[in-house]
């Protein structure tokens, strides 16, 4: 990496400190006198949306300031979104890939469909241990570090001091269970797979200036076919039995994910329950309760 | 769809959804919530129009609408004057007898950043000419949309990023604006505070708006997850714990006549709200007094009001 400017890619959803993940590590490259820049990119979602932040580290003044189309390492913070296109989307030949997932390295290989460096580590499991909540970000620095060895975990240490002083201790915790229990692919497990032709994306060809369309009339409405139902991370499970029909569930549910069943009863549409818990939180009967998301 | 909000029950709310799901707001926006409630209440044969804001971010990402009805939107410091002119395009259209007389609800629905700091003056412009239009303030208690920036909405203490806490300071330092009291000096017929906490009574209380002639303001508290730094579960409790500790009274003023809609014989303390949110966590006790003491003083100046009118029957 003498010359070479190194470019990673982090993956997560919005809440899961992805962003913070990427300037950590541009902080600790810089302490150790490299060059490093880091940036958001996100859209109009918010927590609970997926995400991407962009590191770059090098040894040289780094000029380039555009997002990352061709990383040379991609970092995934959240299970669920494995399976998105954009994760693999014009990945390197050889890169590495280091995902947070509770299934085998072989699994996640044919889900990606590309032939990559692979780590895996279960990082939700290691959180909610450690930090009590999914929050991912300092787990998954430290399988980062074990895989690439481009920063040491002894600057990324004294960075996230500085940057929780209240906390610092169990981030540490997590980032050194991160380090020792990343799980990566060596030449000898290696699994080689037919690449599936949609896997590895292609950046979009834009349009020049003169081929743009002059606006656009939106339907009303037309959000409807955005599924928000991913960004959840607890599922309401509703007791039917217990279930009153007094409709308090379906007032105060922000995304009208509640609807009402021919029996009367209420249940969620699991299309687009962002699983804010208010249901369960108001129910007079409590005969909603907030589990973890299972697939 | 039934008139009768205050029976109180679920199944009588209009079921049209014309805020649609699938838009981008945080788990849990409170904001959200009170779109879609104002939208029941007032019902269809409605323009919206919002300045920019959480509202516009979330509605409309771009190639996509989440709204049923018509809307617009216009800058930061306009949407009180696009309401008046949409108002006044109605009547234009009328008097050439292009168009018929249907009652036309519109509402202009903007955040505590476009009302009470950019929008203030075209909103109090609108106010004076007298448009028939509803404006509906929906204060989230700072810029949550570019990454909660203190307006000046936000209340004594909290904690945002241009108010940061910390050794020497101890979060905003001035007092919330009372944008309630600004629309009710204007001397219009019809002002409001509402919270998405009490859903029948923020319907009702657009509805009664929509039928009143001339210009109308409604104060909603909407709670915002990720700026309060709450749990997305607890905005409902939040909203009424507000209304309780008398943080943020529901009142109406109809006519200039104040009337209290929830009145407790004695308030909560203020830390009963303070505490779940973090950005009042860094308050000390004798911060927390300095709110108890001028949220009381303002609860009593609201209740002389409300007494007073009642006592000489000013209409």
């Amino acid at each position: 990496m003498k010359e070479k400017i190194i470019e990673i890619r982090w993956h997560g959803r919005g809440g899961q400190g992805v962003v913070t993940c990427a300037e950590l590590l541009a902080k600790a490259a810089i302490a150790e006198g490299k060059y490093a820049q880091s940036a958001p990119s996100f859209g109009p979602e918010r927590r609970g949306a997926p995400v991407a932040a962009f590191l770059r580290i090098s040894n040289k003044p780094i000029y380039l300031r555009s997002q990352i189309t061709h990383p040379d390492i991609v970092v995934v913070l959240d299970p669920t979104i494995l399976t998105l296109p954009d994760v693999t989307a014009g990945i390197k030949k050889n890169a590495i890939f280091i995902a947070n997932t509770n299934k085998l390295l072989e699994d996640v290989k044919y889900i990606l469909g590309v032939n990559v460096n692979l780590g895996v580590i279960d990082a939700t499991k290691i959180a909610l241990e450690i930090i009590r909540r999914p929050i991912t970000n300092t787990t998954m620095i430290g399988s980062f570090i074990r895989a690439t060895n481009i920063v040491k975990i002894e600057s990324v240490k004294q960075e996230i001091m500085t940057r929780f002083p209240t906390n610092y201790e169990t981030n540490i915790k997590a980032m050194i269970r991160g380090y020792d229990e990343l799980e990566m692919e060596t030449d000898a497990n290696r699994t080689v797979i037919k690449e599936k032709k949609d896997g590895k994306k292609a950046m979009p060809k834009l349009p020049k200036w003169r081929e743009l369309t002059i606006g656009l009339t939106t339907k009303a409405g037309s959000a409807q076919a955005y599924k928000t139902g991913s960004w959840r991370s607890l599922v309401p499970v509703t007791d039917a039995t217990k279930c009153i029909k007094c409709g308090i569930c379906w007032v105060y549910c922000p995304d009208s994910a509640r609807y009402q069943t021919p029996d009367g009863t209420y249940e969620t549409n699991f299309d687009y329950c962002k699983g804010c818990g208010i249901c369960a939180r108001e129910c007079p009967t409590h005969c909603i309760t907030m589990q973890e998301e299972k697939e | 769809m039934s008139e009768q909000f205050s029976v109180y029950v679920p199944k009588l709310i209009n079921k049209q959804e014309d805020f649609v799901h699938g838009h981008r707001a945080c788990q849990g926006c409170g904001l959200a919530l009170a779109v879609r409630l104002i939208l029941k209440a007032a019902g269809k044969n409605t323009i919206v129009v919002s300045p920019t804001g959480c509202l516009e971010i979330i509605s409309t990402p771009y190639p996509q609408s989440a709204w049923n009805l018509p809307w617009v939107h216009v800058a930061f410091e306009n949407a009180a004057a696009v309401a008046g002119g949409i108002e006044g395009a109605f009547k234009a259209l009328r008097a050439k007898n292009k168009k018929d007389n249907k009652k036309i609800n519109i509402i202009a629905i903007g955040g505590d950043g476009g009302t009470s700091d950019i929008g203030l003056q075209a909103l109090s412009g609108a106010f004076e000419r007298g448009h028939d239009f509803l404006y509906v303030c929906l204060d989230n208690e700072a810029y949550m949309n570019t990454g909660i920036q203190r307006s000046s909405s936000t209340p004594f203490g909290a904690s945002t990023t241009t108010s940061p806490s910390g050794a020497v300071s101890m979060g905003q330092i001035t007092w919330k604006k009372n944008m309630a009291a600004i629309a009710a000096a204007h001397n219009i017929p019809y002002v409001a505070t509402a919270c998405p906490s009490y859903p029948f009574d923020l319907m009702e209380k657009v509805q009664t708006a929509l039928k009143t002639q001339g210009p109308k303001y409604i104060h909603c508290l909407v709670q915002c997850p990720t700026g309060w730094g709450c749990a997305t579960d607890l905005i409902i409790r939040l909203g009424s714990l507000a209304v309780e500790t008398g943080i943020f009274p529901l009142y109406e003023v109809i006519n200039g006549k104040y009337k209290l809609n929830m009145d407790f014989p004695k308030l909560r303390p203020v830390t009963d709200y303070l505490k779940f949110q973090s950005r009042f966590r860094h308050l000390k006790p004798a911060d927390i007094a300095i709110i108890q003491k001028r949220v009381e003083q303002e609860w009593q100046a609201l209740k002389q009001k409300v007494e007073c009118f009642k006592k000489t029957g000013v209409k």
